[in-house]
């Protein structure tokens, strides 16, 4: 069955392309903004803990599935949940219908990376580094490079998982790594970038005192940066060999990407301070505003202060390494409504690839439009499917599925020993399920009023906030 | 011809025609317009007693619903009816928001043989009031109703006043300005909450 639906080639092709799939925007430009905000070394150290504890068992219950199966997600948890197979199906869907909904604004995204990246060679936002972005966002010109996002990514899925998927994650994200790496060194070697290593490593514990709500935010990044709950991992392990461990290479995906966040903190942050431009309040304000505003706002400006030839330089490497970040990702979420479509009506991998990608172009259009409806996706996506989603999928890997439990400790035999597997399914079976459900809850009912209190059924509570801009969207309110 | 090829053709129509719609419909669904400048021949005030004649107009344009930005690009056309008038012209084009920012674009442009034509334009970001008239979205604190709400487009123009002292029986020189362009308000989006998914 594995070959008919394809196979990674190699090990290292499985690890970069789940890599790939992890390593995002967010790795890049917003963990970094977090870091700093949340406390330095203090909140790494929560971070650091949290992935421990419940990003890692998670990851690996999901990839467990995939690769006992060798299914996508519907059927994966359809063909494990036995006699209640069919309502365990639904847990596979919401998994797909996140991964599609993603797709819906994530192609967009990707066609600003690929903007920045090229107009670092026209001008654009050297020319202009406080403005480029807000002229390229949205409008009729967005629309036309979410269609070339579009066209490229089903292209390379197309070709199938080695053909395609593993053929070109093998060459970006070791070009990406190399990227990252040597604007790190670029930065540590210039005069002034000792604040930047202080504004994320130096620890803040009262930052994590007087906000405790940084904690579930640390949780939300966990998940959202190992992309969980979004049948990526799962599909991804479904084209494993036999004889790869789900332990070892889960884990390394894991580490990577945290490693690799960690490391754009250490190029962004020196970057803004040997710039002049750390303590600017434009800087902080951009920073504030999140992983857009940073990665095209105030990179772009500390860019331009660099000078003219090493600025463009810089600038132009940067976003050709962030284009490679959302391509990769964009790769993986298509993945799985084609896999889908493959395994579950038999269509051929061309025809499906080319039938998913119109109809998440069709929708992405909304998205390139309008501000409004990219919100709308992301917020339908995140409280609606994967939220629920992961805490289904990790009680059903760490409780329903004995088969599961098997797999990670056949895994972990060969290496940790089998005393690490059972805490580590421990860990999946209680703490992991409790804290998503928590957050889910949590951030769901309580968030920051108008005043920034955090507050029950504040205006920025996540079910509140998807309310609102639902009605919003539709002219309700 | 299969089945699955008749869905890919009917879904390709179907994203076809949304893209068409996209295309044309992006300012109605953001509620932005576009505006067209137009002011020909206007006089500027010459001044024996100055060194520097100058002009300044002003263009109003009420804000729509979401806009947070505008970019404008503007030409403009200044002529003096002394012919041998040599030095610079200055233009400003400013874009006030609603709560007192601003973005400004300069140039300084050589004026020689009596006329010079040069084209600025440029990207203005306008900062919107958190407590501006009308709703606003508490958690990216955009205010959504822009009623009475107002986008500026100062256009200054300067040169030389070379002609100090009147002579009887020759007329002032004086120069002269057409400025045209167009100005389009868009939807910015630095205040654009952080996608969680978006990882």
């Amino acid at each position: 069955m594995a070959d008919a639906r394809g196979q990674w080639n190699s090990r290292f092709g499985f690890i970069m392309a789940a890599v790939g799939s992890a390593v995002g925007l967010g790795n890049l430009v917003r963990f970094p903004a977090v870091l700093a905000e949340g406390g330095g070394a203090a909140f790494l150290f929560v971070y650091l803990l949290l992935l421990l504890l419940v990003g890692l068992p998670a990851i690996l219950g999901e990839m467990s599935l995939g690769k006992l199966t060798e299914m996508s997600p519907v059927n994966a948890f359809r063909k494990l949940g036995g006699k209640h197979g069919r309502q365990w199906g639904l847990v596979g869907v919401f998994g797909l219908l996140a991964a599609v909904f993603v797709l819906f604004f994530y192609t967009v995204m990707t066609g600003w990376t690929l903007r920045f990246f090229l107009a670092g060679f026209t001008g654009g936002w050297f020319d202009d580094p406080n403005g480029y972005y807000d002229q390229i966002a949205y409008g009729p010109w967005a629309i036309f490079w979410t269609s070339i996002v579009v066209a490229v990514t089903v292209f390379i899925i197309a070709r199938g998982v080695s053909g395609g998927i593993e053929k070109v994650t093998r060459v970006i994200m070791p070009t990406l790594f190399v990227i990252v790496i040597s604007l790190v060194i670029y930065a540590a070697f210039q005069p002034g970038m000792g604040a930047g290593y202080r504004a994320i490593f130096q620890p803040d514990w009262s930052v994590l005192v007087a906000n405790p709500a940084i904690i579930t935010d640390a949780v939300g990044q966990v998940f959202f940066s190992l992309s969980l709950g979004q049948g990526v991992m799962l599909t991804y392990a479904s084209y494993m060999e036999r004889n790869q461990s789900v332990s070892e290479d889960g884990s390394i995906v894991a580490a990577a990407d945290t490693g690799v966040a960690i490391l754009a903190g250490m190029m962004i942050f020196p970057t803004l301070a040997f710039t002049g431009l750390l303590m600017d309040p434009a800087t902080q304000e951009a920073l504030d505003g999140g992983s857009f505003s940073t990665a095209f706002i105030a990179l772009p400006n500390a860019f331009v202060a660099m000078g003219d030839v090493a600025g463009r330089i810089v600038g132009t490497v940067f976003f050709l390494g962030l284009f490679f970040a959302a391509l990769s990702s964009a790769i993986s979420l298509l993945e799985v409504p084609v896999a889908v479509l493959v395994d579950n009506v038999g269509l051929a991998r061309p025809k499906a690839a080319i039938l998913v990608g119109l109809i998440i172009y069709t929708f992405a259009v909304m998205s390139s439009i309008s501000e409004e409806w990219l919100v709308l996706y992301d917020e339908i996506a995140v409280n609606v499917f994967i939220i629920l989603g992961v805490a289904l999928a990790t009680f059903f890997a760490g409780w329903w599925a004995k088969d599961v439990r098997k797999e990670l400790e056949r895994g972990m035999d060969s290496r940790a020993g089998v005393g690490f597997s059972h805490v580590l399914l421990w860990f999946m079976r209680t703490v992991t399920p409790l804290a998503i459900l928590g957050m889910f809850v949590f951030t769901g009912l309580w968030g920051p009023n108008e005043a920034g209190d955090f507050v029950f059924w504040g205006e920025n509570a996540r079910w509140r906030a998807l309310g609102h801009e639902i009605a919003h969207v539709f002219g309700w309110a | 011809m299969q089945k699955v090829d008749i869905v890919i053709g009917v879904v390709g129509i179907v994203a076809l025609i949304a893209t068409g719609l996209g295309v044309a419909f992006y300012d109605e669904i953001n509620n932005l317009e576009d505006w067209t400048v137009s002011e020909h021949n206007i006089a500027l005030e010459t001044r024996t007693e100055e060194s520097e004649a100058s002009l300044e107009r002003e263009f109003i344009y009420p804000a729509p619903n979401n806009a947070t930005g505008a970019t404008f690009e503007v030409t403009i056309t200044a002529s003096s009816t002394n012919p041998a008038q040599d030095g610079n012209v200055d233009v400003q084009l400013r874009l006030d928001g609603p709560d007192g920012s601003s973005v400004e674009r300069t140039g300084s442009f050589p004026f020689s043989d009596g006329s010079a034509t040069f084209t600025i334009n440029s990207t203005g970001w306008i900062d919107v009031p958190q407590d501006f008239q009308g709703s606003t979205d508490a958690r990216d604190g955009r205010a959504h109703d822009w009623d009475g709400a107002e986008i500026r487009l100062t256009v200054i123009v300067e040169g030389p006043n070379t002609v100090p002292l009147p002579i009887p029986g020759i007329p002032q020189p004086s120069y002269e300005a057409q400025v045209a362009g167009d100005v389009h308000a868009y939807q910015a989006t630095r205040d654009l909450p952080d996608p969680g998914a978006a990882q």
